[in-house]
């Protein structure tokens, strides 16, 4: 025989031998083994339990303070855009508008008078004179007029695109919810496993309570359920 | 009967209401867990929609002003325009005339520039869609006010069943502390009294239970 095979062997035995004297261990032995494992897995699934939930809870309370950044971004971008840029944006529109419409009088109108002509030649120079001015202060918005750089603002857009702005690198407030949702959805499956190590504490209990023939099935379905409570701990941590 | 036989009668019932206190125990510190998530994020998500109606309100706010501003210089370059008009009717040296013709043109221009914009037609369609656009933003809020109020009432409901529940779990610790003394007294009459006591506790600790899970 080999040494590497005789080593097995050796270790095969050992194993044989630890297990006759388990199997010839006293009743209190096993029940204080029972126990004694419930209550590490319990403090263990206690831990994460408290984990989760303190986690659950800081996202929650994290998602109420982005979504207070949040609405003062987009507030202060609605603000912007409500109250300067479309004001800009409609006395633009307003002046060119009207010194379009005083050259068009002025060309299209055959018995107007000396004084009219002159009306509308100097209220078109100054509306005139105004757009530019204005079309100069509305620069920034030039990509949201249409192909005559004055009509056909498009307010969705230029709304859209400031909101986006000022909430750039600040989180979902939403996304972050449903974190905390999901960490409580795991508090909740160790306080199942939980119950369960409650359970085996009971029929460790009812077996010291019974008669000596129904004992060994009693602890045998309490480490079961233990194995249960395992593996929903076990389950927790890998879906995480 | 000698003590070692007292002591062996009490055992099994002593030995099973340990495991009942356990099972009692990790049930009302379930319920209570359940019922502090729910608390905390119900709590949390009142917050938060206070702030969103806020948000929401001031938005529709700046919105409506910003519509009711534009409605309001058209109205006014109409209004100025065709009053021009009536006065210049029978002709005018000053020129006016053709301003007048000019100006309502232009009026008539923003009105559409404007609507294509906003979506808010001029004048007085104008004036009655932004009377409907601000029914339908107070039925809005009064609906995200009512969720929010809910959410609050929720988180207290909770929060109820959550002291309620902690108070079950003091009752099941004590009630543990009882049957731990009960086992260590040695005389039987002593002994059962105690124990008895830790029933009772027990009982009250499950009762507690039953109302945070059920009743709030």
């Amino acid at each position: 025989m080999s040494p590497e095979a005789a080593r097995s062997r050796s270790r095969l035995q050992r194993w044989a031998a630890r297990r006759r004297a388990w199997s010839g261990a006293s009743f209190e032995v096993r029940v204080a083994v029972l126990l004694a494992a419930a209550a590490i897995v319990a403090g263990v699934i206690g831990a994460r339990r408290d984990d989760f939930a303190g986690g659950a809870s800081g996202d929650w309370s994290r998602a109420v303070r982005v979504e207070v950044k949040r609405s003062l971004a987009t507030t202060s971008a609605d603000q912007l855009v409500y109250g300067t840029r479309v004001p800009n944006v409609a006395q633009l529109q307003e002046a060119t508008v009207q010194a379009k419409a005083y050259l068009a009088e002025l060309g299209s109108a055959s018995g107007l008078t000396p004084a009219e002509r002159d009306a509308l030649g100097v209220r078109a120079r100054i509306e005139y004179t105004r757009s530019i001015e204005l079309a100069r202060t509305t620069t920034a918005d030039a990509g949201y007029f249409g192909a005559d750089h004055y009509s056909r603002f498009d307010l969705r857009r230029a709304l859209l695109d400031e909101r986006r702005d000022s909430v750039r690198g600040l989180e979902d407030p939403v996304a972050v919810q449903n974190d905390g949702d999901r960490l409580s959805r795991f508090s909740i499956a160790d306080g199942v496993a939980e119950i369960l190590v409650a359970v085996v504490v009971l029929l460790a209990s009812v077996a010291v309570a019974i008669g000596a023939a129904a004992r060994p099935a009693v602890l045998r379905v309490g480490a079961g359920v233990l194995v249960v409570s395992v593996a929903i701990l076990i389950a927790v941590e890998l879906a995480q | 009967m000698t003590d070692a036989t007292e002591e062996s009668s009490l055992r099994g019932p002593l030995a099973v209401l340990g495991g009942v206190v356990a099972v009692l125990a990790a049930l009302l510190g379930f319920v209570q867990l359940n019922a502090s998530r729910h608390s905390d994020r119900a709590a949390d998500e009142g917050t938060r929609l206070a702030v969103v109606i806020f948000r929401d309100t001031t938005a529709a706010g700046g919105r409506l002003d910003m519509k009711s501003m534009l409605l309001r210089q058209q109205a006014q370059l109409m209004t100025s325009a065709s009053g021009m008009d009536l006065l210049t009717a029978g002709g005018s040296s000053s020129g006016l005339a053709a301003l007048a013709v000019a100006d309502e043109h232009a009026a008539n221009r923003l009105g559409r520039l404007w609507q294509t914009m906003t979506g808010t037609p001029p004048g007085l369609p104008g004036a009655q869609a932004l009377r409907t656009e601000q029914a339908a933003l107070r039925v809005r809020t009064d609906a995200m006010v009512a969720r929010q109020n809910a959410l609050m009432d929720d988180a207290a409901r909770y929060g109820r069943k959550a002291q309620t529940a902690a108070r079950g779990l003091l009752l099941a610790a004590t009630a543990g502390a009882v049957l731990t003394l009960a086992g260590a007294i040695r005389e039987r009459r002593p002994a059962k009294a105690v124990l008895g006591a830790g029933v009772l506790l027990v009982i009250a600790a499950a009762l507690a239970g039953i109302v945070a899970a059920f009743v709030y």
